[in-house]
């Protein structure tokens, strides 16, 4: 392999540089030059301006959240940081209109493809960490689509919490699905009635149904 | 005193001059398209994948009162993330939802295929954005690598090879010849712009993971892989073998954090992306997000030398199936020409050497053509 991989040409064989040549190409050259810094400040802000941050940083993104926002490139890439930690799932029973009952998970690893299982494991870590009232409308959702998926009356939705095992743990006999690392918060009970009376008395201009 | 500062004003100049022409250098020298081409390929790919399976469940996530209902949206992505989180979903309406999502579908398989790659590329770009805001709460790491790739394929003509935009201009040809593709300035700012956005990814995730104490203490990989709701195997093995997670834990940090630093050192390069690979073949093998990896490693062809890259696969496309499937001979040795400016190749050079089967022979072209004081670069 060569020793550099992108500049294999020998300078004396390097391509030209652009050289800007008349008013109207060197007024674009500039604005061109501008847009590049302009760009690269935009990729940073989004994540130096994860908390905690300073002012200076916050500002940044604040100046430059509409360019990063229309591009979709406001993320900050805090993958697994600070720490791994444990996941949430949501449990659910179903009441259907004869009495019977079904119990049921997401994420589950029945979901196929793995993308797919990806996208309901993202909504119920977005619950976990949602609070408030942003919290209660999430809930509502969740319940809402889940009836309507099994056309049952009556849901109970549940927020489960999954702890990670130590390797002390793991060590001593125990497994990643010991009964004592699972935290269980109920979230409510819905009937499909109101759920789908909330929902009409939401603003709507789109729908898959 | 006179003097010192004209020695001062001196070495300002001479400095302003050599950042100035290092910045040009680096943004403003044309460089050929073949990496870009090859990465709308396997980006278009991914967009493609993903938007199919958002089909799967189209209901349940674009609803207006599904699992990302409108209300929510509204309340928390609009006020809170700022109104400029635009998706062309909040304004379909009911009946159109199927017919949009269809032709999402088609742009972004005509952007994989490159068929009007230009405009398709920019389509394509709007579709990831639109999903992703819309469906905000089932996100994740693909979705913003998807959107970053896309949006600097736009940029690069990144149909001009390996693509039915330039198999319709060969059809259209007189001679049936394909044109010589030239290097361009899009596609150099775009490939410096998605280095240095993989770079900034990196160093994000690495400073963000110097705030947890099992970064440090050796133990953040065995989190990973006794979560459950990630893996793909039982790895619980491995907590007999404490050094080794802690050798992983140890080794992905430090790679995240001096992959921005290291990756444009010529004798590093290749080793950080190899890193990166493994690291991102483990976390679809392992975690089971096999996506999310490989988009990440398609952002790492724009790391390689595009001719460079095409002899390679040139080569493997003669060794495979017996002929050139890239591109036609004449492009390519016009290609090579180019690139030796000063010393062109004569036109035998591709015949005797690129296309030669047999190592020997082909070593002897090369070393003739020294002999002659042409420059085979790569070879």
């Amino acid at each position: 392999m060569n020793s550099n991989m992108t500049n294999t040409i020998s300078d004396s064989n390097k391509p030209e540089v652009y050289r800007p040549q008349g008013l109207w190409p060197k007024v674009g050259f500039v604005v061109l030059n501008l847009w590049i810094v302009l760009h690269i400040l935009a990729i940073i802000a989004a994540p130096v301006s994860v908390s905690p941050s300073s002012s200076v940083e916050r500002g940044l993104w604040r100046t430059l959240a509409p360019y990063v926002q229309v591009l979709y490139q406001n993320n900050g890439f805090h993958f697994f940081a600070p720490n791994p930690e444990g996941s949430n799932s949501i449990r659910y029973v179903l009441e259907y209109e004869d009495g019977t009952l079904e119990r049921g998970k997401f994420p589950n690893k029945q979901i196929k493809p793995r993308l797919l299982y990806h996208r309901y494991f993202m909504l119920s870590e977005n619950l976990g960490q949602m609070n408030g009232e942003l919290r209660e409308i999430m809930i509502r959702d969740f319940a809402r689509q889940l009836c309507r998926d099994a056309g049952a009356e009556r849901i109970t939705l549940l927020l489960e919490w999954h702890e990670l095992a130590l390797r002390e743990r793991i060590m001593a006999g125990g497994s990643l699905y010991d009964e004592d690392l699972y935290e269980v918060t109920p979230l409510g009970t819905f009937t499909w009635d109101e759920l789908s009376k909330s929902s009409k008395e939401n603003v709507a201009t789109t729908s898959a149904r | 005193m006179g003097r010192t500062v004209q020695i001062l004003e001196r070495e300002c100049r001479n400095y302003i001059g050599q950042v100035s022409k290092t910045w040009t250098e680096f943004w403003f020298i044309p460089r050929d398209p073949f990496s870009m081409s090859v990465m709308r390929i396997l980006v278009g790919w991914m967009v493609f994948y993903t938007t199919l399976i958002w089909g799967m469940r189209l209901e349940a996530f674009f609803n207006v009162d599904g699992f990302n209902s409108m209300e929510m949206i509204n309340k928390n992505l609009l006020t809170n993330e700022g109104p400029f989180a635009f998706s062309f979903w909040y304004w379909v309406p009911e009946a159109w939802v199927y017919p949009v999502h269809y032709l999402s579908l088609a742009i972004t398989f005509c952007f994989m295929i490159g068929l009007y790659t230009r405009v398709t590329s920019i389509l394509s770009l709007i579709v990831v954005i639109s999903y992703a805001y819309r469906a905000r709460y089932a996100n994740y790491g693909l979705d913003q690598i998807n959107a970053i790739l896309t949006l600097y394929l736009c940029i690069a003509p990144s149909g001009a090879y390996l693509s039915v935009d330039r198999w319709l201009k060969k059809r259209r040809a007189a001679d049936g010849v394909l044109p010589v593709v030239q290097p361009t300035l899009a596609t150099n700012i775009a490939t410096r712009m998605t280095q240095l956005h993989y770079c900034v990814i990196y160093l994000a995730a690495g400073t963000g993971k110097l705030f947890g104490d099992t970064w440090w203490d050796g133990s953040a990989m065995w989190r990973g892989f006794a979560n459950a709701e990630y893996q793909s195997f039982d790895l619980t093995w491995l907590a007999y073998f404490q050094p080794i997670t802690e050798m992983i834990t140890h080794t992905t940090i430090a790679w995240e954090l001096s992959f921005a630093f290291l990756v444009w050192r010529p004798l590093a390069r290749p080793i950080i992306l190899l890193m990166g690979a493994g690291m991102h073949f483990g976390i679809g093998l392992f975690m089971g997000m096999w996506t999310f990896g490989f988009c990440m490693m398609f952002g790492y062809v724009t790391f390689l030398d595009p001719i460079k890259f095409k002899h390679v696969l040139e080569y493997f496309c003669r060794t495979s199936f017996g002929e050139s499937a890239l591109e036609n001979p004449d492009s390519l040795a016009e290609s090579s020409r180019k690139h030796n400016s000063k010393s062109p190749l004569p036109a035998d050079y591709h015949q005797g050497v690129l296309l030669d089967r047999n190592p020997e022979t082909s070593q002897k072209t090369i070393r003739d053509l020294k002999k002659q004081g042409y420059e085979t670069a790569g070879h």
